[in-house]
């Protein structure tokens, strides 16, 4: 006599009547995994060096947001990944028959071994990330000041561009491509802009 | 099918495997999604009857498929006569005389 049936059917025939707890439970332990989300998205923000990536030097003001974004996305997905594996998600699909019960069952094991690897590996990537993140805004190059744009007035007229040395008495302008040579001894005026005046 | 006529036996509480059994209703349920099995008990004889609902036990992961499961095959179903019958242990979910047995879900 095969008794693994008959303890399928009592087993179905009990979840039968604790369909409530099991509902209850399974919301426990998803409200429990979703507020970890949320506290998930103020630590991967937290936790990084300098106060503003803006201050980094091209392409680590874009690469350092991208690799916490990627970073949170992973631990994201580990957060669910190991609650559905502790909890389960809600569903109606199983027929409570024992033969059911018992597929389902062998299938549930599966998921759950397949899903801890899962989490585990996303959640060190995601770990990974975020430290290599925090890592290059210890040491990545700080971005270079704009050069400072001036408008310079002379005995040749008025000229606007970049800044790039005053050296033998002349100052050196670079005009869009060009780079105009002015004598310093006919300048009149030289005043800084945000914009050249069209 | 012929309206059943109960003459319930009133035997000892054992475990027998009365096999594939073709004289039992296995229709969808009217009070809930799942199906209902009921009939004459092969054994003791009672009137038995087994709701099979879908339950919460399923999960199907993160990123479920919503699909329609379409369950088909044999089922196995123990006697729910509800008499009580001798030595049947304590403590049991199914009320009956111990027998089971197997139907075969509807198309």
């Amino acid at each position: 006599m095969n008794t693994d049936v008959l303890r399928w059917l009592e087993k179905a025939k009990q979840l039968r009547f604790e369909q409530l707890e099991i509902a209850r439970k399974q919301a426990e332990s998803w409200r429990t995994g979703l507020t970890g989300i949320t506290t998930l998205l103020a630590a991967v923000l937290v936790v990084k060096g300098r106060e503003s990536v803006s201050e980094l030097a091209q392409p680590y003001k874009w690469v350092v947001p991208l690799l916490l974004a990627l970073a949170l996305g992973a631990l994201v997905w580990a957060t669910l990944t190991a609650v559905s594996a502790a909890s389960g998600s809600p569903s109606r699909k199983t027929l409570l028959t024992p033969e059911d019960l018992r597929d389902w069952t062998a299938g549930e094991v599966r998921r759950i071994e397949a899903a801890v690897v899962r989490a585990r590996r996303l959640t060190v990537g995601g770990v990974a990330l975020v430290a290599v993140a925090v890592g290059m805004t210890w040491l990545a190059p700080a971005a270079t000041p704009p050069a400072a744009l001036v408008v310079v007035e002379s005995a040749a007229g008025r000229m606007c561009g970049t800044l790039v040395d005053t050296s033998g008495g002349s100052l050196l302008l670079k005009v869009r491509e060009d780079q105009q040579v002015i004598p310093l001894a006919g300048v009149s005026r030289i005043r800084g802009v945000t914009t050249c005046p069209r | 099918m012929p309206p059943e006529i109960e003459s319930h036996r009133s035997i000892e509480y054992q475990r027998v495997n009365r096999g594939p059994q073709q004289d039992f209703t296995v229709a969808k349920s009217l009070t809930e999604e799942g199906f209902e099995v009921s009939g004459l008990c092969p054994e003791c004889k009672g009137k038995t009857s087994t709701p099979w609902p879908f339950g919460i036990a399923g999960a199907k992961g993160l990123f479920k498929k919503n699909e329609e499961p379409h369950p088909s095959g044999p089922r196995t179903v123990g006697c729910e006569c509800g008499y009580a019958h001798a030595n049947r242990p304590d403590g049991l979910w199914i009320v009956g005389c111990g027998a089971y047995w197997t139907v075969e879900l509807p198309q």
